[in-house]
């Protein structure tokens, strides 16, 4: 990509990637090759920043949730959300306290944290 | 864009657009010159995805650990996760090593010269030692390599490997430096958060003596054969913890690489400047044997970070199962006393249950367990289960070390457990005889000592016994345990079918 820019042409900036040279003047085929690069690039950026996005939400709703349950007067008890958090952890327990399935594989532990590594994964592989 | 020709609305063109999945598509070559591939474009995503969860596995790895101030989740439970976090990021590093390395030696013409001239690029060289560092990584941080090479070999290698990798990856691609950064800013803060801890802990202290102040740790050994523990004892000047966490050790006159997590035993004293830790050791392989070799002496040098962990009882006490297996009950009993201490209500159920390998087991922490029987008469729902799991009859040891002087402790639990040792074999024998038989003695009602011979008491027994009795009650419940794995397994399992009203809380403390 290291070519001299062409009269009148311009460097587009692209986060985490080289500036981008345009207009191109390489051949049709080049041209659209190098394009997909910029576009791709692009992208991949995006859905890392969904990623860290997504975690970051997790964590403000969870200490959210935390400080509200924690902090707050005892009518809130029976509220809406203190209800739905209690069922949540019920349905947690239920469900997820137990092994996991392939302990040779994933080790002993809970099926709650191989539920959370099998949506990771599930993110990184849908989107790569 | 991803590929040119295909239908815009089908169904997986819709999924691709989405996605931004990319197909594998090849223009065919034209002479001399590149055949063009998707190949580059995707080896570049799954590289710079990599690079995104690298902070993150950064995170997740921490003890000081900014995610658990966040959530409140316990830094321990982060290891499963961070673990699988460097699998991804090595096979992430790796197909796209792989990627990269076939578009160049294959699809960019003419072999190999192309692959020889892209090799001599900077940044491809430190994409080859970034790949081989993340595998170095992956490899020696098996549970079964580690078993090879030893922990302190793990310790000292995977930190700085990861802080290498981290540099070479910022090498490869300068351009996304900011993932880099963040990673490094995050072991930075780790790392000097547990020196700042450490050296708070261990400079200053009286007034007047600067300096720095190790623990003196007096060494026993207890127990014999197949069952054998190292307890540690030692005053230290510091403010108190609380029950149910724990401390990092460090024996800097075996090693000041290593150090471990261990939970006290000994009830921290809040009114107290000076608090005792006690600590409770299997001896087993690594550090613990080296250590257990020490037994007798009464100033080996202690280093702690800490505390650790969650205080406990958490909850305005109502009813408490507390489940150890072995040296779990470090975790638990202290736990225990605590919450019958600030137990407002005294009908509340409390069921202390202890699984022991041999009776002589409760020679371990005999003056706490002595308190733990004598708040009985004035709990009426206080339960005290002693599960013998390898004898159908108490045997006492002969040999060994020799919680000598503790016998005269029973007379007064108040003291505190006593650090000096010194009695003659035979004395101890008599002693410990006297003490286990005391500590056996069925002289409570609510307190049972069952001698199982070979086998293990069921778990949903335990947990059924004392729902029965809590649920009647009503109230909040808390069921805390430690001990073998197989035991927090099968506690886990009682635990998800129990039915409760009022709220359940249930903490097993990992020890691995």
């Amino acid at each position: 990509m290291a070519m001299d820019l062409p009269e009148g042409g311009y460097l587009v900036p692209h986060w985490g990637y080289a500036d981008e040279p345009l207009p191109c003047e390489s051949d049709e085929g080049t041209c659209r090759y190098l394009n997909g690069v910029y576009v791709m690039h692009d992208l991949s950026m995006k859905y890392s920043f969904i990623m860290w996005g997504v975690l970051l939400g997790i964590a403000v709703v969870w200490v959210t949730l935390r400080g509200w349950r924690m902090g707050g007067p005892s009518q809130r008890v029976g509220g809406v959300i203190d209800t739905v958090c209690n069922s949540l952890e019920r349905a947690k327990r239920r469900w997820l306290l137990k092994d996991a399935p392939l302990p040779y594989f994933f080790g002993r532990t809970t099926r709650l944290q191989v539920a959370i590594l099998a949506i990771m994964l599930g993110y990184l592989l849908i989107f790569s | 864009m991803t590929t040119p020709e295909h239908d815009p609305h089908s169904a997986s063109n819709i999924l691709r657009r989405f996605t931004g999945y990319i197909w594998l598509y090849i223009e065919p070559t034209k002479p001399g010159g590149k055949t063009r591939t998707t190949l580059g474009w995707w080896s570049n995503r799954v590289g710079v995805l990599s690079y995104a969860l690298t902070p993150f596995t950064v995170l997740l790895a921490s003890r000081e650990s900014i995610l658990t101030m966040l959530t409140g989740i316990p830094y321990q439970h982060f290891n499963f996760l961070h673990r699988w976090c460097g699998r991804i990021i090595f096979a992430q590093a790796a197909l796209h090593t792989i990627g990269w390395t076939v578009v160049e030696a294959y699809y960019y013409g003419p072999a190999p010269d192309v692959y020889y001239l892209f090799l001599t690029n900077m940044y491809a060289v430190f994409g080859c030692v970034a790949t081989f560092l993340i595998t170095f990584l992956t490899i020696f941080s098996m549970k079964r390599v580690i078993r090879w090479t030893g922990y302190e070999f793990f310790k000292i290698t995977h930190s700085i490997g990861a802080i290498l990798y981290i540099g070479a990856c910022w090498g490869h691609w300068d351009k996304l430096w900011c993932w880099m950064v963040a990673s490094l800013v995050l072991i930075a803060i780790d790392q000097s958060a547990r020196l700042f801890k450490t050296c708070y802990l261990h400079f200053g202290g009286k007034k007047g003596s600067i300096g720095f102040r190790r623990g003196m740790a007096d060494v026993q050994i207890i127990g014999e054969g197949d069952d054998v523990i190292v307890r540690l004892d030692f005053d230290f000047e510091q403010e108190a913890w609380e029950p149910g966490q724990h401390f990092y050790l460090c024996f800097p006159s075996l090693s000041i690489w290593q150090s471990h997590p261990f939970t006290v035993s000994s009830m921290p004293d809040p009114s107290s400047k000076v608090q005792h830790h006690t600590y409770l050791l299997r001896a087993r392989k690594g550090q613990t044997v080296h250590l257990a070799a020490l037994a007798g002496q009464t100033d080996v040098p202690v280093i702690m970070t800490g505390p650790y962990g969650p205080g406990w009882p958490q909850h305005t006490t109502d009813n408490v199962l507390a489940v150890a297996g072995g040296t779990g009950v470090t975790f638990t009993l202290p736990i225990v006393i605590q919450s019958l201490r600030q137990l407002i209500v005294p009908q509340a159920t409390v069921d202390f249950v202890w699984v022991i390998r041999r009776a002589q087991d409760l020679l371990w922490l005999n003056a706490e367990f002595v308190e733990l029987k004598q708040m009985l008469a004035s709990n009426p729902g206080l339960r005290i289960n002693i599960f013998v799991t390898r004898e159908d009859t108490p045997h006492i040891p002969f040999c060994c070390n020799r919680p000598g002087k503790q016998a005269q402790q029973n007379a007064d639990p108040e003291k505190g457990p006593n650090t000096n040792i010194s009695s003659t074999s035979s004395q101890t024998e008599t002693s410990n005889r006297a003490t286990l038989q005391e500590l056996l003695a069925i002289d409570q009602e609510r307190f049972h000592v069952e001698l199982l011979g070979s086998h293990h008491p069921t778990m949903p027994m335990v947990v059924t016994s004392f729902m029965e009795r809590a649920s009647k009650r009503g109230g909040f419940i808390q069921i805390v345990g430690s001990g073998p794995e197989s035991m927090g397994s099968d506690l886990r399992t009682a635990i998800s079918t129990v039915e409760e009203k009022d709220g359940l809380d249930f903490y097993w403390d990992s020890r691995e």
